[in-house]
């Protein structure tokens, strides 16, 4: 077989049809809307050549790709060769490969075949693979084990996943429903619950209203839940030796291998809805793992809360340490109330002007209740200002610290709540940031700057003290110093 | 032990610089708008409003980047030692950032056209998570410091081998 025996070897050639399809579709729409004005001005002779044209590249360059695109497992890494216009020549070190993915789309499913995504460290190229290799579906399967092992390390003997896929938790079509539904962002709820009322609304004064709330709501609600009840249906997840195995997708198959020690943070995540039936989620910050773009890894979908540590112990038990949560100091109050106070200030400095004039300017012209336009815009004001403190108070009895010997967690969301566990030894900066509200009791908030799956993040705590969160820079320093860390400087 | 460091004086003469020139382009904006608010038709209380506002605003900004050199140069402290980098600095907001020398991917040393005509420079510090700077260092200093850290990075990295 190439892989194993160093050979260079190709995409499948179904590629080409595929990628033909893709070009033709791009330059036809080009032509498409090019068409009207050289019809207009009477240039027929060169809308022929320009749909002659994208035929030819259409048909010539994804054959010529092809051919010219070959790929070697090596001895040090995966190479990558292309001699088109465009030449490339790279090798993928497999120390700097983070995660060998699968990907199958619907052409994929039609033509038996899967894409290998090999993704690297850091950089851009945690999001942007570096590479894509079209491979009949067993091959690809082959290749990313292959892939996998040699990234353990050398010698290390490829294990092929066995046909039955086991997970560790058994989840059904109605727990990717729940996920699909419940796991969205409250915002984006709180928006459509918004854009609805308002449409109804309007539709009292005119029926087109109502088709408008059907459109908001399928376009903000039910379209994106439908996309990730289809994306996590029979979601799969196990752990083999220190390799997370993930799959998942009903159209759209998602195959992900990844070490654990590639796993900087985990995150588990509780909207708002979520909440209400008691359930959360676990996403990974794992470097190199994105499913789409800006997207997180799932590693095991809306579990019921009192399972949920029972999951992690088994599947990540690197950070199921047990920890104290320590709510933020009562000091932590002023801070927080200046805040609150000074937002106050800005919204009614912005927002009471604008609506007084708007309903001053309104009353010419309409009438409008007195209640509304003696008191609407003291009232507007007085709600955003009882909402800013609302929220502080909320933010207060949230916000939450715990510093464990191997990681540290961190709990905050008034509205969709996170727990952010992330290991000490993958922390890249420490902040400690101090305000004048702040600075009186001795309070700081801090910033950890990691490498994430999107490329990097900054997890931030509330306020707490400012020697324990510049203590936690020292943590950091001291665990190098006397080689306790896990962090591997070569691995990144 | 070493001790912590502090910047050159003459920081406040680049940042001074740099204020102005932000001072410029807002007072440049808020001109405009004073210029063609009477045109836009406005109510008379409004046009008032706005025009009471953008005063408050530029009162508020002018006093902050009158005042910002001063803090900023007395508060900036570093240190650099065989573990870390670490810096304190900030106006209303103060900050320490410590960056374990072992996190270190790039250091480079970058500085404009006023940062030259003072003799002062930037040394940006990236790691693979974020970015740590340290800010208007005498450039001989700057240098020193890039070669020192980009020194220490490649010791960490040969006795990982």
């Amino acid at each position: 077989m190439a892989f194993e025996s160093g050979e260079s070897f190709r995409s499948d050639a179904t590629v080409i049809p595929v990628n033909f399809a893709a070009m033709f579709v791009t330059f036809g729409f080009m032509i498409f809307v090019a068409s009207e004005y050289l019809l207009e001005a009477g240039h027929l002779a060169l809308l022929v050549v320009a749909i002659a044209a994208a035929l030819a590249a259409s048909v010539f360059y994804p054959v010529r790709w092809w051919k010219l695109t070959t790929y070697r497992v090596g001895e040090t890494g995966v190479e990558v060769k292309r001699e088109t216009w465009f030449r490339l020549d790279k090798i993928i070190p497999y120390g700097k490969i983070a995660s060998v993915n699968l990907t199958r789309g619907l052409p994929n499913r039609i033509l038996g075949t899967s894409n290998v995504v090999i993704n690297a460290n850091a950089g851009p190229s945690a999001v942007v693979p570096e590479a894509t290799i079209w491979l009949k579906a067993a091959d690809a399967e082959r290749l990313k084990e292959i892939i996998n092992a040699r990234m353990t390390g050398p010698g290390k003997e490829p294990v092929f996943e066995e046909a039955e896929f086991v997970s560790l938790v058994n989840f059904t079509a109605k727990d990717s429903v729940i996920q699909g539904v419940f796991g969205q962002p409250s915002a984006a709820m709180f928006g459509t619950l918004l854009s609805i009322a308002l449409a109804l609304f309007f539709a009292f004064f005119d029926r087109e209203g109502l088709t408008i709330t059907f459109v908001i709501l399928a376009v903000s609600f039910a379209i994106p839940a439908v996309v990730n009840i289809v994306k996590y249906y029979d979601f799969r997840v196990r752990r083999v030796g220190d390799t997370i195995h993930i799959r998942h997708g009903a159209i759209w198959n998602y195959s992900s291998s990844f070490e654990t020690v590639k796993v900087n943070a985990i995150r588990v995540k509780k909207p708002l809805l979520a909440r209400l039936i008691g359930k959360s989620s676990i996403e990974a910050e794992v470097i190199g793992v994105t499913q789409e773009k800006g997207e997180r890894p799932l590693l095991c979908l809306m579990v019921k809360d009192e399972v949920l540590p029972h999951v992690i112990s088994e599947l990540i038990p690197e950070f199921s340490e047990n920890v104290d949560l320590k709510k933020q100091p009562k000091e932590a109050r002023y801070p927080l109330l200046a805040g609150a106070a000074i937002r106050s200030i800005v919204t009614a400095a912005i927002l009471y002007p604008l609506l007084f004039f708007a309903i001053d300017a309104a009353s010419g012209e309409f009438e409008i209740p007195w209640l509304i336009s003696d008191f609407g815009a003291l009232g507007a004001v007085a709600l955003t200002t009882l909402l800013h403190f609302f929220w502080m108070d909320r933010r207060m009895r949230i916000e939450a610290l715990a510093l464990g010997d191997e990681t540290m967690t961190v709990v905050r969301g008034v509205v969709d709540r996170e727990r952010v566990t992330m290991m000490y030894d993958r922390v890249q900066i420490v902040e400690a940031v101090s305000d004048p509200f702040s600075r009186p009791f001795g309070l700081s908030r801090c910033s950890f700057s990691l490498l994430s799956s999107v490329g990097a993040t900054n997890e931030r705590t509330g306020y707490f003290e400012t020697d324990v969160l510049e203590g936690i820079g020292d943590t950091l320093v001291e665990r190098i110093r006397s080689g306790k860390r896990s962090y591997s400087y070569k691995s990144f | 032990m070493a001790e912590y460091k502090r910047l050159n004086p003459k920081c406040q003469v680049a940042m001074y610089i740099y204020n102005a020139i932000a001072f410029a382009v807002l007072f440049a904006i808020f001109f405009a708008v004073w210029k063609y608010l009477p045109e836009a038709g406005l109510a008379r209380n409004i046009e008032n409003y706005v025009r009471w506002t953008t005063y408050a605003i530029l009162a508020i900004v002018a006093a902050y980047l009158v005042l910002g050199p001063v803090i900023y140069y007395r508060r900036y402290r570093y240190i650099i030692d065989g573990d870390k980098v670490d810096v304190r600095k900030g106006i209303i907001f103060i900050r320490r950032s410590l960056t374990p020398i072992e996190r270190i991917h790039q250091v480079d040393v970058s500085r404009g056209p006023i940062l030259s005509m003072l003799g002062l420079a930037n040394v940006t510090i990236t790691t693979a998570g974020g970015v740590a700077s340290l800010s208007y260092l005498e450039i001989p200093e700057a240098e020193r410091v890039a070669e020192e850290l980009n020194a220490l990075v490649m010791k960490i990295l040969k006795e990982g081998e």
